[in-house]
């Protein structure tokens, strides 16, 4: 069966970092939520994301893009306090986007340990067995965890709408340039 | 009425004649005398058929038409048409008259029963020609039939017709006139009947009364009590009204008066008013553009995060920038290019699906289900090596469109961007302009709007009032002025029937009054007209029979003469026929005198006229003695006006010195020789 198409968990502190960004309906209580400021001071709660599910999907992304990946046996051993779960009704309908995202993961990761061939059969083929299907889930979080990372790291040091607005801009010219 | 004379033409045995009648004051006795049977009966009976063609004095049957006249006609006269005529010539009142009345004859046969008559009409006809005694030669009224017949009704009524044309051989008072009669005769005589008409006129729901009441308005009292009470409830309700708008004025003053106060506040701080406004208007600007700034925020959140349709910006830029940084477009090349095979594992499982669903995992449907053999070789051709080239070409094609799918995006944020920052500088503006205000406005503690808004709320209760002030002026009041001059007009209306109910009612007091006064004169008059008519036929009576044993009593309710002897007087107490022709006499006589003399009869009587009526006695002294007679002779003259009397010759010889003195005229009436002709000569 797909690991894409049943519920997920994201565990830990990486479960914090989701909660911490989000708006919808998030499992568990996190210990804070991402703050902004106004010119005049004023603090309002934001969100980056409207659901767990595109977080986790962009931290798949950024971590790959930035490098930025959590070791395969530190994944394992995060601790399962206060996870996140992403349902199956909300990951089936994004599988193919996530099926890509695994494959380019899987595709450039020279060091997976398997060669070419193994690595397009990996691509190619849902995981025969439950332990092989958990295994590709926490290789996957290795770049999501990664990506999560990140994500915290940048987004807690812009705490005004300012701030947040020349981020995008960044952003936005790393994607079409200056001009734009 | 005075008779001036009497013609004839071919009428009975009189033919063409005329006799002239005496009427003058103190010669006014007219005497005619003859022998029996010569026409003394006729010429008396002649001037009641004349006056009164109905009255069939001669009776059906009698022959009119002159028979000398009659015997003398020629056989060649057959057809032609013929009348026996007699016109009395009389004076009544301002009038004179010619009263003709006639019977016409047409001549049908003179064969062996001799000549014969035969009448045009069962009835006579009579003409009356009427002038004014002052203009005699003026034209002529002329009466005929019904309107004839009225006018002598007028001037003598038929009923009273045997009181003046006394038939002396008959006593015919006794004999035609029942006591009811006699009561009526002498009312109309003395007039009581114009009383009677008056009183009858006058009395309770009586013509007059009825048509007095008539006039009144039963309602009009009632009617006009309602409406006074309903005027005193508008007029209520008017002042009420009238307060009210006074009230409303007033309010509106004190509004108007406030409002000026606060537009003359805001003209002195007008300036300040202008930098609040402008205040105002920056601070409404600065929260608008605040909002757009939030939701153009989300909208850019939105973008960032993505959502099951769409991917997000941060993703897309991950994306693409991991396409960028992994090399994974080269990587995926190069497996191409080395011929990288996929081998399919099939899997029990697999094969269980596709063989259910009829369609390979790469989409490829496989016919032939139910076959296990044939699929399995069918399925052999999609598990041939190198089939998986199609999953990589088409992850290199995703992730290619990854960085225009970026871009893309991109565009979107910076648009959202753009509104940002327009927004911010905008807010900076209005900032400025704010911070600009408030350092005008450093001074000034008061507040413009609030006092504009003052204005606006007491402009609207001014409106109000003013609503109300027009209500009630244009409409309430207005109204009620309206029902109030209707109300007026109809209590006018009212009063005017109400005043004319008073008169009607003062008018129908009076009406009693006159009836009751007019009933106690006729009560008075009928006293007067009993007390005298019994003491003159007493007078009469005993002047002509020198007998004192026997008075009349007039009875008061019908007139009726009553006789009263003295106590031994008489034997037998009935009147002989001689007595009873006196007793006659002397109330025919009294009569005509008490209606010559009757103002002086009724006292009161100050609009009754006295009339004249002529006394026609046919022979009257028949059954008298020489002293009856000569009596007679002294006393009637002075009672009538006119007296004309047939007198047989012996009657006449005794009479004839006594009745000299006031006789103007005296006709001898005889037969002619050779002839049923009778002639009346003047002596």
């Amino acid at each position: 069966m797909s690991i894409f198409s049943k519920d997920q968990k994201i565990s830990g502190k990486y479960a914090d970092i989701v909660r911490k960004y989000t708006s919808g309906n998030v499992s568990g209580q996190g210990p804070e939520k991402w703050n902004l400021s106004d010119d005049d001071g004023k603090i309002s709660q934001q969100f980056l994301f409207k659901a767990a599910v595109d977080m986790v999907y962009a931290a798949g992304w950024i971590g790959l893009a930035e490098g930025r990946r959590v070791p395969l046996e530190e994944v394992k051993n995060v601790t399962t306090k206060g996870d996140v779960t992403i349902f199956a009704g909300q990951i089936t309908p994004r599988e193919s986007r996530f099926w890509t995202l695994f494959r380019c993961m899987v595709l450039s990761d020279d060091g997976i340990g398997l060669s070419i061939e193994e690595r397009v059969k990996k691509i190619s083929l849902d995981p025969t067995t439950k332990e092989q299907g958990n295994d590709d889930w926490y290789y996957f979080l290795t770049y999501v965890y990664g990506g999560l990372e990140f994500i915290d790291e940048t987004f807690s040091k812009v705490t005004t709408y300012t701030q947040l607005l020349r981020f995008i801009s960044n952003l936005r010219c790393e994607v079409v340039g200056e001009d734009d | 009425m005075k008779i001036l004379s009497i013609s004839y033409s071919n009428f009975r045995q009189f033919k063409d004649q005329t006799v002239d009648l005496s009427s003058k004051d103190g010669k006014n006795v007219t005497v005619i005398y003859g022998s029996n049977h010569v026409g003394k009966t006729t010429f008396v009976k002649s001037i009641i058929w004349c006056l009164y063609p109905d009255s069939e004095i001669f009776g059906k049957g009698d022959d009119l038409f002159n028979k000398d006249v009659l015997n003398s006609l020629p056989i060649s006269a057959l057809g032609k048409q013929y009348e026996a005529k007699v016109t009395i010539e009389l004076e009544h009142g301002a009038y004179h008259y010619l009263v003709s009345t006639s019977q016409k004859y047409n001549f049908v046969s003179r064969g062996s029963g001799g000549p014969s008559l035969e009448k045009t009409s069962p009835k006579p006809t009579q003409i009356i020609f009427r002038n004014l005694k002052s203009d005699p030669s003026g034209k002529a009224d002329i009466l005929d039939n019904f309107r004839a017949a009225s006018e002598i009704e007028s001037i003598l009524p038929q009923d009273l017709k045997d009181y003046f044309f006394y038939d002396g051989e008959a006593n015919r008072i006794d004999e035609v006139a029942d006591k009811r009669e006699l009561g009526k005769s002498v009312s109309r005589i003395m007039n009581f009947d114009a009383r009677d008409q008056l009183i009858n006129l006058l009395k309770k729901n009586g013509p007059i009364w009825k048509d007095f009441e008539k006039q009144k308005d039963s309602t009009s009292f009632e009617n006009q009590a309602q409406l006074e009470a309903k005027r005193e409830q508008l007029v209520s309700k008017k002042q009420d009204f009238e307060k009210q708008l006074a009230d409303t004025i007033k309010d509106r003053d004190l509004l108007e008066a406030q409002r000026d106060e606060k537009k003359a506040q805001i003209e002195a701080h007008k300036e300040a008013g202008q930098w609040q406004t402008q205040r105002r208007e920056s601070e409404r600007d600065l929260e608008r553009l605040q909002d757009s700034i939030e939701t153009e925020m989300q909208y850019m959140l939105n973008d960032l995060s993505g959502d099951l349709g769409t991917v997000g910006f941060l993703a897309l830029w991950g994306a693409s920038k991991a396409v960028r940084t992994t090399g994974i477009i080269d990587k995926l090349e190069e497996i191409k290019k080395d011929g990288q095979v996929h081998y399919e594992h099939l899997t029990a499982a697999t094969i269980e699906e596709i063989l259910n669903n009829g369609v390979c995992i790469c989409g490829t449907p496989i016919p032939g289900r139910g076959d296990i053999y044939n699929k399995l070789k069918e399925l052999e051709k999609h598990v041939s090596p190198n089939d998986n080239s199609g999953l990589l070409s088409g992850l290199k094609n995703e992730l290619l469109a990854f960085e225009p799918v970026a871009k893309n995006s991109a565009s979107n944020v910076s648009r959202h961007l753009r509104t940002i920052w327009k927004c911010q500088k905008d807010i900076d503006s209005c900032r400025d302009t704010i911070k600009e205000c408030d350092q005008k406005l450093r001074n000034f503690t008061g507040d413009v709007s609030v006092w504009n808004d003052d204005v606006m709320r007491l402009s609207t209760l001014i409106g109000a009032r003013n609503e109300s002030i027009k209500r009630l002026s244009e409409h309430d009041i207005s109204d009620i002025d309206k029902q109030l001059d209707s109300i007026n007009k109809n209590i006018s209306s009212f009063e005017a029937s109400n005043e004319k109910n008073k008169y009607l009612n003062a008018c129908l007091e009076c009406l009693d009054d006159v009836r009751e006064f007019a009933e106690s004169r006729r009560e008075s008059a009928r006293k007067s007209v009993v007390e005298n008519l019994q003491k003159r036929v007493n007078e009469v009576y005993q002047y002509l029979s020198g007998d004192k044993t026997v008075t009349f009593k007039i009875g008061e309710a019908n007139f009726n003469v009553t006789p009263y002897y003295a106590m031994g007087a008489r034997d037998k107490k009935v009147l002989s026929q001689a007595e009873s022709g006196m007793k006659n006499l002397a109330f025919v006589s009294s009569l005509v005198y008490m209606a010559r003399h009757r103002n002086d009869v009724l006292r009161d009587a100050d609009d009754d006229e006295s009339e004249e009526f002529p006394l026609v006695l046919d022979a009257p002294f028949s059954n008298f003695d020489k002293d009856n007679v000569t009596r007679a002779c002294q006393v009637l003259p002075q009672n009538c006006s006119q007296l004309i009397i047939t007198l047989l010759d012996k009657d006449q010889d005794i009479s004839v010195e006594y009745i000299k003195p006031f006789v103007s005229q005296r006709y001898h009436l005889e037969t002619n020789e050779n002839s049923t002709d009778s002639t009346f000569e003047e002596d």
